[in-house]
């Protein structure tokens, strides 16, 4: 399985925003930004079959950009509250093999810092390894078998300048 | 402070006629034309490095050559360590940064495995660390302070596939 990390671009501030933290959405900044890096993941010539996406409007909307740029149907994006940034990553990767272990590209977008210690664990076996993504930041796993430890190579980790500059 | 570590470019092969001494394999015409081009992103990316060290292998010094042409860094101050070579000593390579190259950015050019168990160190204090270098890969940690305990952000790792594209 070849795995990709994506965090959700930017939002609207959380001070001055009356709903709840689930439903901020996306800024004007980060819906286009997102436009920029979902271009330069696509100048990567990689494939995508499977996005998941926390339940949160954020990584909703970010999901979005990507399943239209990659011409994904909607049964290809899947919204899981293990994802959530209260969720629990070990329950997201059982959920992966139960109903996705035969995918072959799969993209997950959710949080930070969720995000960055998964990734640690798959490819150090300690969530605490330093990995963080920015906003709009990708990176790339080849994975046998997916499972919660390490079973992972990083292939590559971009910051979102870098994929935008890419797509340009 | 930030360290941009860069794998030598593609050499010719051991044991090719003619380059059967590894420690002077050069790189090919190819390896030098892409590492031309990993160089000139690696510019692009910012860095202003107070010191370049390389692996004392042909093949790293031309890629450390390559990188400091592009990066406007003289070639006669290119440092050197031991500690970079292929079965190098990563543990001890941090000490000797720590002690002689406590800079603000710091560019190293060496061979795997001895790169790859130098990030995991920094990053996670141990060599459990799996990540895919590469020839003409290039990572970039930051940290205040490089000890092994502490820990380094992996801010980012580009193929020289993707390195050509930005």
């Amino acid at each position: 399985m070849i795995l990709y990390i994506i965090r959700h671009a930017i939002a609207v501030e959380a001070t001055g925003f009356e709903g709840d933290d689930s439903q901020r959405p996306l800024s004007g900044k980060g819906r286009r930004k997102m436009q920029a890096i979902a271009q330069g993941l696509k100048e990567l010539e990689i494939q995508l079959d499977l996005i998941l996406t926390s339940p949160y409007l954020r990584s909703i909307q970010t999901a979005q950009i990507l399943a239209k740029m990659f011409d994904l149907k909607e049964d290809q994006v899947f919204c899981t509250d293990h994802l959530a940034p209260s969720g629990y990553a070990d329950q997201l990767i059982d959920e992966i093999n139960g109903k996705f272990g035969d995918v072959q590209h799969v993209a997950i977008v959710g949080h930070e810092p969720y995000l960055g210690n998964l990734a640690s664990v798959l490819i150090a076996g300690d969530p605490n390894a330093s990995i963080v993504l920015k906003k709009g930041g990708i990176c790339r796993l080849a994975i046998d078998k997916i499972l919660y430890g390490r079973c992972a190579t990083m292939e590559w980790l971009l910051s979102p300048a870098q994929l935008v500059e890419i797509g340009e | 402070m930030k360290i941009y570590l860069v794998r030598h470019g593609i050499a010719y092969e051991p044991g090719e006629a003619g380059y059967e001494d590894d420690t002077q394999r050069p790189l090919t015409d190819k390896g030098r034309e892409r590492m031309g081009k990993v160089a000139h992103v690696l510019k692009r990316l910012g860095p202003k490095p107070d010191v370049i060290l390389s692996s004392p292998y042909l093949r790293a010094r031309q890629t450390a050559e390559i990188l400091a042409k592009e990066l406007k860094y003289k070639k006669d101050r290119i440092e050197f360590s031991e500690r970079l070579l292929p079965a190098g000593q990563p543990e001890l390579l941090i000490g000797e940064i720590i002690e002689k190259y406590n800079v603000e950015e710091l560019v190293v050019v060496g061979h795997e495995p001895c790169l790859g168990l130098f990030i995991s160190l920094l990053a996670t204090g141990n060599q459990d660390l799996s990540i895919n270098l590469k020839y003409g890969s290039m990572c970039c940690l930051s940290a205040d302070d490089f000890r092994i305990e502490r820990r380094a952000v992996l801010e980012w790792l580009l193929t020289p596939k993707i390195s050509t594209k930005i």
